[in-house]
């Protein structure tokens, strides 16, 4: 599975740049060969085209020559050379007049007589000239030149511009004129039989092999003048004023030279390719009954491809290629990306098997390690050899070698297995517990595992265990100890008071006895027996208070305050007779409590209150609520006592919640001293806070706090 | 119509016995006071058996009990009364020095029709006795008894 982090550029461009490197390089191979490949076929086709161009000039000039020679050498003519008659002469020219009109080419068919005189004319296309109309062209080379030759061989002029009246015929008229000696049946030369062939219909017909020839053919004389060039202002330039310098011998010697070195080849020119092929007019027709005999000594057939042409040939290709190497680019970048995150992920992969402290590994359907994570050997101590050497069994404890190999033949079936614990030999020899996951494949004949040491998590579960039925034994302990006080405190309730009774009572019917009557000082020490019996309940009341309010039982329920004091204060209204109390009492809330304890706290508090005050006129005791509203919500409640009684020494304080720890003495107020050290308890065991504030003879204020939220009663013990 | 009201008062403490008979003594109803000193005794007494075999005196207005007595305890008298269908009309006042809130449950959850605690404080413990008697003596109308003869 491919990852989908990033793959950094740079692990990418590695392997990008080598791939570019390489579809460049292929691309750019078969590119060359491609090109050379199509340049080859080009320029093949080239070549034999023009071969062909030259073979189809030789056969047009052999068939010319064909046509002239039964002319020169036929019957017609002479019957005419031998009559003279003029019907012979008709004959003759009707003869030259069917080659007129069979051959489009032939631009004039002429027979001139031994005196250069034309006596036949036929002109373009079948038009007869007439006899006032006819030259004398006893001057001209194509008279001369054939005038002198031996029978069997044929004069070919050189192609060129045909020349009227001395002046160059316009249009220009490339022309080739094929001129032979005429001999009457006695062998005396009659003259020259003269064909003019029009070179036009020559390019004419070879430019139609295809479209691109148009463009391309060319032809040169053999000094290197165009007779067939790029453009017609570069033609016939031996023959057209101010174009002598217009040859291809000028424009490109080196090429011109090859030229004239080889009868045909290829060489690029220009950024195109130039392809030519010679053809040497004498030898067209050879060793045959007549021989040609040419003023040019060749003639060069060419095609020339443009740098443009040459470069559009190739473009196609090219295109072909760019795209392909886009292509192939793309389809590089994408492989090697997914490559990367391939080896990307396969490295994740691999680092977190080495890290892990978790027990990766591949095992076998033949019950050896196939491969393990560094995690086994840090965890047992062997090393990679020694766990893979033996089969996993030899490691397991004893105990788990049959539960082990039960689960490891399902695994075999293909079932895999999620939590399964065992436990493997260190090389020190203790054991680990181990955590399983496996999954088998079967295919592969391997088994894909995860293990988690537990052995901590065992030892630790031990721990607690252990610790568990500790806290379980004190906890017994502490229910017997309990009970111990529980039986204690019933003891002393009940036993101890049974003699203070008796003391109290007995002393009391003694103080009644007659016989005491009049002995004061006897009466006087049995009351003080009598007080102290009464203190010593007393104590013992509130000591078994004390205690039981640590001990008992907690009920919270909704408590009414309010409702609580008014009905402690009632029951006090028989103490406060002939005191002058007043109560004032602010609105207090409903809060969470134990009703019977904390019935005790406001006893106490209220108790304290009257008691203190006594000694003041009139008693003012007034009793409220303070929310505590610290922004963080009303968490709890805060309630007070405030008197304007004696007060207290402030630098006393800390022993007002002591147990049996007075600040005033016995004989001015009474008390055990053990109230407000219940009070104390109390409200800790509802998860408040007491204090107090007072000033000497200027009265206290008693508070105490209650959590508004569901309390943890809480039991204290002592 | 003065019907003799008797008290049946179980305690094992003499002294407490003692104290006891002065606190009725003072409120005139002594003479009618009967002492047993633990709870087999009282229930001798009640079912007119082994030494007080054929009193033939009818049964007390009120019971006086002890919780801790030997042999036999205030409780266990206490259940065997209430549950006697004879027996359970006698009111039955737990006189005793403990306030522990199991006994208290205990004895309620028996029947006891009263529970008072004894103070040290002899005056005190004169005026609950006088309380005690003169309401359970005088003031309250017994249930009607078949005379067990």
């Amino acid at each position: 599975m491919l990852t989908r982090s990033r793959i950094s550029w740079t692990a990418l461009l590695l392997p990008l740049t080598a791939a570019i490197i390489l579809v460049v390089a292929i691309c750019s191979a078969l590119y060359l060969r491609e090109a050379d490949q199509i340049e080859g076929n080009m320029l093949d086709r080239e070549q034999r085209r023009m071969e062909i161009f030259a073979g189809l000039f030789a056969g047009d000039i052999n068939s010319a020559v064909t046509d002239l020679r039964l002319l020169a050498t036929g019957d017609a003519l002479q019957a005419y050379l031998f009559s003279g008659q003029p019907a012979d002469l008709d004959r003759a020219t009707r003869r030259a007049l069917f080659f007129s009109t069979e051959n489009s080419d032939f631009d004039k068919i002429r027979y001139l007589d031994e005196k250069g005189q034309e006596i036949i004319r036929i002109n373009r296309n079948g038009v007869v000239v007439p006899p006032d109309q006819l030259q004398s062209k006893a001057n001209r080379p194509f008279f001369q030149k054939p005038e002198e030759l031996p029978s069997g061989q044929i004069f070919i002029s050189a192609f060129d511009l045909n020349v009227e009246h001395g002046a160059i015929e316009q249009p220009l008229k490339p022309t080739l004129r094929i001129a032979m000696p005429v001999f009457d049946a006695n062998g005396r030369r009659r003259g020259v039989y003269v064909i003019n062939e029009l070179g036009t219909n020559i390019v004419e017909r070879l430019q139609k092999f295809a479209p691109q020839y148009q463009q391309r053919l060319r032809l040169l004389n053999a000094q290197g003048y165009w007779l067939k060039g790029a453009r017609p202002e570069e033609e016939w330039g031996f023959m057209l004023p101010g174009r002598s310098g217009m040859t291809l011998a000028n424009t490109n010697p080196g090429l011109w030279a090859r030229i004239v070195r080889e009868p045909e080849g290829q060489a690029p020119e220009g950024g195109g390719y130039f392809t030519w092929c010679r053809v040497v007019p004498g030898e067209i027709v050879q060793g045959r009954p007549v021989t040609l005999v040419a003023d040019d000594p060749f003639l060069v057939f060419a095609s020339e491809i443009s740098p443009a042409e040459w470069a559009s040939s190739f473009a196609r290709l090219r295109q072909t290629f760019v795209v392909v190497a886009a292509l192939l680019l793309v389809l590089a970048t994408v492989i090697t990306w997914f490559f990367q995150a391939r080896r990307r992920s396969q490295r994740d992969l691999d680092r977190f098997f080495t890290l892990t402290n978790d027990l990766f590994c591949i095992a076998g359907f033949d019950g050896y390690f196939k491969r393990i994570n560094p995690a086994w050997e840090k965890t047992f101590g062997y090393t990679r050899e020694e766990l893979l050497a033996k089969p996993f069994e030899d490691f397991l404890h004893p105990d788990d070698l049959e539960k082990t190999r039960q689960e490891f033949a399902r695994q075999n079936r293909g079932q895999g297995v999620v939590s399964f614990e065992n436990r493997y030999r260190c090389k020190d020899g203790s054991y680990r517990w181990l955590l399983w996951n496996a999954h088998p494949q079967v295919e592969d004949q391997l088994v894909y595992a995860s293990a988690r040491d537990l052995t901590e998590r065992k030892q630790i579960e031990e721990q607690v265990l252990k610790l568990n039925a500790e806290l379980k034994q004190r906890a017994d302990l502490l229910e017997v100890a309990n009970q111990e006080l529980e039986s204690f405190s019933y003891s002393v309730s009940h036993d101890l008071r049974a003699p203070l009774r008796h003391i109290h009572g007995f002393v009391e019917l003694l103080q009644k006895a007659p016989a005491l009557q009049g002995d004061e000082s006897s009466r006087r020490q049995m009351g003080i027996i009598a007080k102290a019996a009464k203190e010593m309940g007393r104590l013992i009341d509130d000591l078994l208070a004390f205690s039981r309010t640590g001990r008992a039982e907690m009920h919270p329920v909704q408590i009414n305050m309010r409702e609580m004091v008014d009905q402690i204060i009632l029951d006090r209204a028989l103490e406060c007779q002939g005191r002058r109390v007043t109560w004032e009492i602010k609105p207090l809330s409903t809060v969470p409590g134990d009703p019977n304890l904390l019935r005790l706290v406001w006893t106490n508090l209220l108790d304290n209150a009257l008691k203190y005050t006594r000694r003041r006129e009139e008693a003012k005791i007034e009793i409220g609520e303070i929310r505590d509203d610290s922004g963080t919500g009303v968490r709890e409640m805060v309630f007070y006592v405030r008197d304007n009684g004696v007060g207290f020494d402030l630098r006393y304080a800390a022993k007002l919640f002591g147990v049996f720890q007075r600040l005033h003495r016995a004989e001015d107020f009474e008390g055990t001293g053990i109230g407000l050290a219940n009070v104390q308890r109390i409200i800790h065991r509802h998860g408040g806070r007491v204090w107090a504030e007072a000033q000497i003879d200027a009265g206290a204020t008693f508070y105490f706090s209650l959590p508004l939220t569901a309390f943890q009663p809480t039991e204290l013990h002592g | 119509m003065a019907k003799i009201k008797r008290i049946l008062l179980a305690e094992d403490n003499p002294n407490d016995v003692e104290l006891t008979l002065a606190a009725l003594h003072e409120c005139r109803l002594s003479n009618e006071v009967e002492v047993v000193r633990d709870g087999a005794e009282a229930l001798d007494y009640i079912y007119q058996r082994e030494t007080y075999a054929g009193r033939g005196d009818g049964l007390p207005c009120v019971i006086l009990l002890d919780l801790k007595m030997p042999r036999v305890d205030g409780l266990e008298v206490l259940r065997q009364i209430k549950s006697d269908p004879d027996l359970r009309h006698i009111p039955v006042v737990m006189l005793t020095s403990s306030r522990e809130e199991k006994d208290l449950i205990m004895s309620y959850d028996l029947g006891v029709n009263a529970f008072v605690v004894k103070p040290v404080d002899f005056e005190q413990f004169l005026k609950a006795i006088r309380a005690l008697g003169m309401f359970w003596a005088i003031v309250n109308e017994p249930p009607p008894f078949k005379n067990k003869t």
